[in-house]
């Protein structure tokens, strides 16, 4: 980190992020996706439909609305699942990059130095699909850590395994470079 | 003893409210409580407040060894912390305005365990404080211990004119308003019946005949009420305020009732801030705000893990920079962002500022709220067109400056080298243009340079990953 007195290094120019091939996420987090949109949607349309059981809305209006949130649901249900499909993540010597949006497109890389922890999270639905994420956390704060989803389980160990075995070499060199520093 | 004495009251009042509550209430039901009794009870408190206080204090043991704090405190229930310096995050020492006197203060070491995992040594010499603040701060920032014997430098000293002026174009003046806007309520009920008495109504007369210079006098009376309000808060809080450079640390001292010092250590400085107020920029006043990674949580200025520089000069504020990274270079001018941003923000501005006109049209049922509605078109451009003109960036010398604000200015400068995340985000439109938003995230929160071409913001990507991952860890 710069100082008083310590010249910023130039840094070794770097193969461009953009450069890198990216591995696309398992095919069943379209449907993943599809389903979770959905099963938000679905529960809203039929409480708006049970008001015409109670008697406090029915009509032609009560009709248009169940239908507009029904047909919601379904045209977000197949947005995310197409959105899912253009997920995608490298993993590079010496940082992560990850992509994803459809409308508001985002890459995110996260240098592997800067990853303070690793986990893998699997939710209800994603383990009746057979689906796992992969959680990186970094001291930026919760907006800044990064969360690769729709991989299948055994990828996900993978990414994590190799992910903390680069953040321990990282650590030991860095202590190693500071003890001949001090001799 | 005495701050321990009072401090210690209250929190025994805070932590045995019910107990207190029902004691209040026994009392209430005593057929006669004279000052005799009220007395006794008085002597019956201070007495039990001066006695546990001092068992407190022969109970409270700490010592340093070997890098490891342990500490040991408590009455009833004993509690023993052995605390290792590298895992101290930031060491603050404070004096209340009771410890003065004698020479004492407080010592907040704040771990990584967040708000809940604060070690607090209540009234310690200065020398030990130093001494501790020195030795666990340089153990956690990885550095050796600083030497006592090198002098500080003066870096920056806010005189009486910097602090006024800092509390008349600073934020405080909100702070100011929030605070005696529930004063109003009481300030108006108590006035009006002195309004409606005759005795006091013939020098009124005048007033009552001209509502509006009445109105107008009772706006200017609160807005210097206000001034003043905010220039006390200032004072309060930055009197004497002092920033020192010694031996590779910076050490500010400042406030007035409540006399705090920090040491702040370069290597943990992720983001400086520049921050101008509408009213600063035409006076061209301003101030620093300094986010470390790691600080102790600063409640009452709203910088949370930062400390405030206030009342800085915009011909100082440069230099001062410079001081806590001397290869920043000089201050070029930033390069704008694309003209298509201010469509964007004016997009986004319009459902904001049309939707309670909707909302009142719709609740009131008076269509005229509907027809007022093409009016926020212009001021949706106009604040677009403010928003833009003071967006900027530039980097530089392995340095990063983001602009941003609307009547106000807030310059972001950070070195690229302490990045922690690095995102680009392209919405539908931008990628029609060409462009993208970069956000260069240090460990402090992010930083987002909007709408710059895409080419160039990969190619700062790119820079900003090459610093990192082949710079020191």
């Amino acid at each position: 980190m710069p100082g008083p007195g310590r010249q910023e290094p130039a840094g070794i120019p770097l193969p461009p992020y953009q450069d890198a091939p990216l591995t696309p996420v398992s095919a069943r987090f379209a449907a993943y996706r599809f389903a979770a949109v959905l099963l938000f949607w679905l529960p809203v349309a039929a409480v708006t439909a049970g008001l015409r059981l109670t008697g406090q809305w029915s009509g032609p209006l009560h009709a248009v609305a169940v239908g507009a949130l029904l047909g919601l649901g379904v045209v977000l249900a197949l947005l995310a699942g197409r959105e899912a499909n253009r997920r995608g993540f490298a993993l590079r010597a010496g940082d992560l990059i990850h992509r994803a949006g459809l409308f508001v497109r985002r890459e995110t890389i996260i240098p592997v130095r800067r990853i303070q922890h690793v986990e893998v999270v699997t939710g209800p639905l994603e383990r009746l699909l057979g689906l796992a994420r992969v959680v990186c956390y970094t001291a930026g704060g919760a907006s800044a850590d990064l969360v690769i989803a729709g991989l299948d389980p055994a990828t996900a160990a993978r990414v994590r395994d190799h992910l903390l075995t680069r953040i321990h070499a990282d650590t030991t060199n860095g202590e190693h470079a500071a003890g001949a520093g001090e001799s | 003893m005495v701050d321990l004495c009072g401090r210690g009251l209250l929190r025994f009042v805070r932590e045995n409210l019910p107990l207190l509550l029902g004691a209040g209430a026994g009392a209430a039901f005593l057929e006669r409580v004279g000052p005799v009794e009220l007395a006794a009870a008085l002597a019956v408190l201070l007495s039990a407040a001066l006695t546990l206080s001092i068992w407190y204090w022969l109970r409270f043991r700490f010592r340093l060894i070997d890098g490891v704090l342990e500490v040991d405190k408590g009455l009833l229930e004993r509690t023993r912390i052995e605390l290792s310096a590298d895992r101290v995050q930031h060491v603050a020492v404070e004096q209340p305005a009771s410890m003065r006197p004698l020479g004492l203060v407080r010592v907040r070491i704040d771990t990584a365990g967040g708000a809940s995992a604060e070690v607090e040594l209540p009234a310690v010499r200065r020398s030990v404080a130093e001494r501790l603040r020195d030795s666990l701060g340089s153990a956690a920032a990885g550095e050796s211990a600083p030497a006592f014997d090198v002098r500080p430098t003066l870096l920056f000293r806010a005189g009486h004119g910097a602090l006024i002026l800092h509390g008349l174009t600073g934020n405080g003046v909100y702070v100011a308003a929030a605070g005696l806007l529930p004063v109003l309520g009481s300030l108006e009920r108590g006035l009006r019946p002195l309004w409606d008495q005759a005795a006091v109504g013939a020098w009124l007369q005048p007033l009552r005949n001209a509502p509006w210079l009445f109105g107008a006098g009772v706006a200017l009376t609160l807005f210097a009420a206000l001034l003043l309000t905010a220039v006390a808060i200032t004072w309060t809080r930055f009197a004497g305020y002092r920033l020192e450079q010694r031996d590779g640390r910076f050490y500010q001292t400042s406030g007035w009732l409540q006399r705090q010092e920090q040491a702040i250590t370069a290597g943990r400085l992720q983001v400086v801030e520049w921050v101008q107020t509408a009213v600063g920029r035409p006076l061209g006043r301003g101030y620093l705000v300094c986010r470390q990674y790691g600080g102790v949580t600063n409640r009452d200025d709203g910088t949370g893990r930062g400390f405030l520089v206030p009342g800085v000069s915009a011909t100082a504020a440069p230099n001062l920079l410079r001081c806590f990274w001397p290869d920043l270079g000089a201050g070029e001018a930033l390069h704008p962002v694309s003209r298509r941003y201010r469509r964007s923000v004016a997009i986004r501005a319009l459902v904001p500022l049309a939707l309670p006109l909707v909302g009142v049209a719709v609740t009131t049922g008076e269509p005229l709220w509907l027809g007022a509605t093409p009016g926020v078109v212009p001021l949706a451009l106009g604040l677009a067109h403010l928003r833009w003109r003071n967006a900027g960036w530039r980097l530089t010398n392995g340095y990063v400056r983001v602009r941003r604000g609307w009547l106000g200015q807030r310059t972001a400068v950070f070195p690229l080298a302490g990045v922690h995340v690095v995102s680009l985000q392209q919405s539908w439109l931008q990628r029609r243009a060409g462009c993208a938003t970069l956000h260069l995230i240090p460990a402090t929160g992010g930083q987002a340079i909007p709408w710059i071409p895409l080419g160039i913001a990969r190619a700062a990507a790119n820079r900003a990953l090459s610093r990192v991952e082949s710079g020191p860890a």
